[in-house]
C-alpha cells in the first residue's frame, strides 16, 4: 500500500528529474491587478530610503496581491495584513514577498521581471515557507501572470534562485494547500492516531508540524518515514540526514506513531492528488 | 458541439459534481478560470480600475458556477452572455462610485478644475514609469520609516545596536550586520558575513533573528512608526 503511496507523489516526479514542466506551453493564469493593489505598494514604497527599495517593495507587494486575488477566487483565504511583506518596517530591513495562509503557512511570491530567467530567494524567504510562486509581470502594471510553484525545500541545503523552466504548473500550488489542509483537518478528528499525535505535540504548531511530514512524504523514500516522523514529533528540525544514531535516539512508540500517521496521511494525500 | 464547448461542458460539470473546497473542486476551477480568460467576447472597459471589474467578476464565477444555466445551443456564448451580465455591472459601478468612499475618483476636484477628476490624474501604472511614480511618493511623504531607520543604523546615538551581538562576537553586532544587511544593496549573505567574521552562520543567523531584528522594529517604533 505504501509503495503505491510512494508511485503517486505527484511532486516525486519532478524531483527524480523524470518530467521536464516547460510552462511556455502551458497557458498562464493571469491575475488583474486593481487600483487598491497600486494603492497599498504605494503607501508601502513611499516610506522607503531609495527608489530603488521603494521598487523592491512595490513589486514585492503586487505579487502577494495576485496571489491573494487567486487564492480568493478559489476560496482559500489569505491574511494580508499579518503577511510580512505588507509590513513597512519588515520590508525595509528585509526582501519579503510573504502571503499568510491562516492555520495553513505562509507562502513567498516572488516577482518575475520581463527577460528573468530565474527568481531569487534570499535568505531571509527560506525557512517558514510553505512553497514559492513565481509572478511573471509585463510593462503594463494593469496585470500579472501565475508562472507556476515550487514546494519548500530542505532548508539546511536551499538554493539561491530557483529557475522559472524548473517550476511546476500553478495547479500543484493548490494540490500543497489542500493536502496540508486535509492534514490539518485530520488531526483534529477522533481517530486514535490523531488523539495520540495531538497529546504528544502539544502547543507545538500543527501547521508546522504537518508542513514538515508533508515535506518527508514528498522527498524521503517510504522506509525513511518512521525515523524521520518520529523525529518531527519528538520536536527535532526534520532537516539533514537521518543517521543510524538519530534514528537510535528516537523513541520506538514515536516512530510507530509517526508511520502509523504517514500511513493515514498518505491515504489521504492520495486521494487529493 | 466544438471542442472549446467540450472542454467547457467537462469543466462546469466537474466543478459541480465535487464539494467546494475540494482539492478537486479547485482544480477543475482553475481550468475553468483558464479557458474563461481566453474567451475573447468578455466586456472590456477603459476604466483605470477595469481590473477591479474583472477580479470581481472571477470571484463570482467561481462561487456561483453551479447556478448557471445553458440558455443557448452554444456553450461558450451562453457562458459569455452569463459573465457579461455580472461584468456589466461591475463596470457600470466604476462609473457609479459609492456614496460612501471618503473621496471620489469619478468627481470634478474642484469647481474651478473643470471636468479634472481625480482618475484622469492617476499615473499610468508601467513598470518603465515606475520610477518617477515612487519617486514623487517619496518626495511627497514627510516621515519615512525606511530612511529614518537607516539613519539611525548609522548613527546609533545610545549605541543599542552596536551593543548587541553574541557572547565574545563583539564584531558580529546589530550595527554592522543591519550596515550590511539593510544599508547595502544588494544586501551581503549571511554565509559570507559568518565567513568574513569567522562567526557560526547558525550562530550569526540566529543573532540576527532573535535580537537584531527586534531592535530594529522596536527603534522604529520609537520613532514614531505605529504598527497596527
Amino acid at each position: 500500500m505504501r509503495t503505491l503511496a510512494a508511485r503517486n507523489r505527484p511532486h516525486s516526479r519532478i524531483q527524480t528529474g523524470m518530467t521536464i514542466v516547460n510552462t511556455a506551453e502551458i497557458p498562464l493564469l493571469r491575475v488583474p491587478l486593481e487600483l487598491k493593489a497600486h494603492e497599498m505598494a504605494r503607501q508601502l514604497a513611499a516610506v522607503q530610503s531609495t527608489v530603488s527599495k521603494g521598487k523592491r517593495v512595490y513589486l514585492n507587494a503586487l505579487a502577494v496581491y495576485a496571489v491573494h486575488s487567486y487564492l480568493k477566487w478559489l476560496q482559500i483565504e489569505t491574511d494580508l495584513n499579518f503577511s510580512d511583506s505588507f509590513n513597512p518596517v519588515k520590508n525595509a530591513i528585509s526582501n519579503i514577498a510573504d502571503l499568510v495562509i491562516p492555520d495553513i503557512g505562509s507562502l513567498e511570491c516572488r516577482p518575475v521581471l520581463p527577460g528573468e530567467t530565474a527568481i531569487l530567494l534570499p535568505e531571509e524567504v527560506i525557512q517558514n515557507r510553505i512553497g514559492y510562486v513565481g509572478v511573471q509581470f509585463y510593462d503594463r502594471l494593469d496585470s500579472v501572470q501565475l508562472l507556476g510553484f515550487a514546494p519548500s525545500f530542505d532548508s539546511s541545503n536551499p538554493p539561491q534562485q530557483l529557475a522559472v523552466a524548473e517550476l511546476m504548473p500553478i495547479d500543484t500550488l493548490i494540490e500543497q494547500i489542500t493536502r496540508l489542509e486535509e492534514a490539518i483537518s485530520f488531526l483534529e478528528t477522533d481517530d486514535p492516531v490523531a488523539v495520540q499525535v495531538r497529546s504528544q505535540i502539544e502547543a507545538r504548531s500543527t501547521s508546522n508540524i504537518v508542513a514538515q511530514l508533508e515535506w518527508i512524504y514528498r522527498t524521503r523514500e517510504d522506509y525513511e518515514w518512521r525515523y524521520a516522523g518520529g523525529e518531527v514529533l519528538a520536536g527535532s528540525a526534520a532537516g539533514g540526514e537521518f543517521t543510524r544514531e538519530s534514528a537510535d535516539r528516537a523513541d520506538t512508540d514515536l516512530q510507530d506513531l509517526a508511520e502509523a500517521l504517514l500511513e493515514k496521511l498518505a491515504g489521504i494525500w492520495r486521494d487529493v492528488a | 458541439m466544438d471542442d472549446l464547448d467540450g472542454r467547457l461542458s467537462a469543466l462546469i460539470s466537474e466543478v459541480r459534481h465535487n464539494p467546494a473546497r475540494s482539492g478537486k473542486w479547485r482544480r477543475a476551477t482553475h481550468k475553468l478560470l483558464l479557458e474563461i480568460q481566453q474567451l475573447p467576447k468578455l466586456k472590456k472597459s477603459e476604466h483605470q480600475n477595469y481590473p477591479e471589474a474583472l477580479s470581481l467578476t472571477f470571484e463570482w464565477v467561481c462561487a456561483n458556477i453551479d447556478k448557471f444555466e445553458l440558455r443557448d445551443p452554444s456553450v461558450s456564448k451562453s457562458l459569455v452572455n452569463w459573465i457579461n451580465g455580472y461584468l456589466g455591472w461591475r463596470i457600470q459601478d466604476l462609473y457609479s462610485p459609492d456614496k460612501d468612499a471618503p473621496m471620489s475618483l469619478d468627481e470634478p476636484i474642484s469647481v474651478d478644475a473643470g471636468e479634472t477628476t481625480r482618475l484622469e490624474l492617476l499615473p499610468d501604472f508601467t513598470l518603465s514609469g515606475l520610477d518617477d511614480l515612487i519617486e514623487n511618493a517619496q518626495k511627497e511623504t514627510t516621515q519615512r520609516i525606511g530612511l529614518e531607520l537607516e539613519l539611525y543604523i548609522e548613527q546609533d546615538p545610545e549605541g543599542k545596536l552596536k551593543n548587541s551581538y553574541p557572547r565574545s562576537h563583539p564584531e558580529c553586532n546589530c550595527q554592522f550586520l543591519s550596515m550590511r544587511r539593510v544599508l547595502k544593496n544588494p544586501p551581503d549573505r549571511f554565509q559570507n558575513l559568518a565567513e568574513e567574521l569567522k562567526v557560526k552562520y547558525t550562530t550569526l543567523n540566529s543573532h540576527w533573528k532573535k535580537k537584531c531584528e527586534p531592535s530594529l522594529q522596536e527603534i522604529a517604533r520609537t520613532l514614531g512608526y505605529k504598527q497596527e
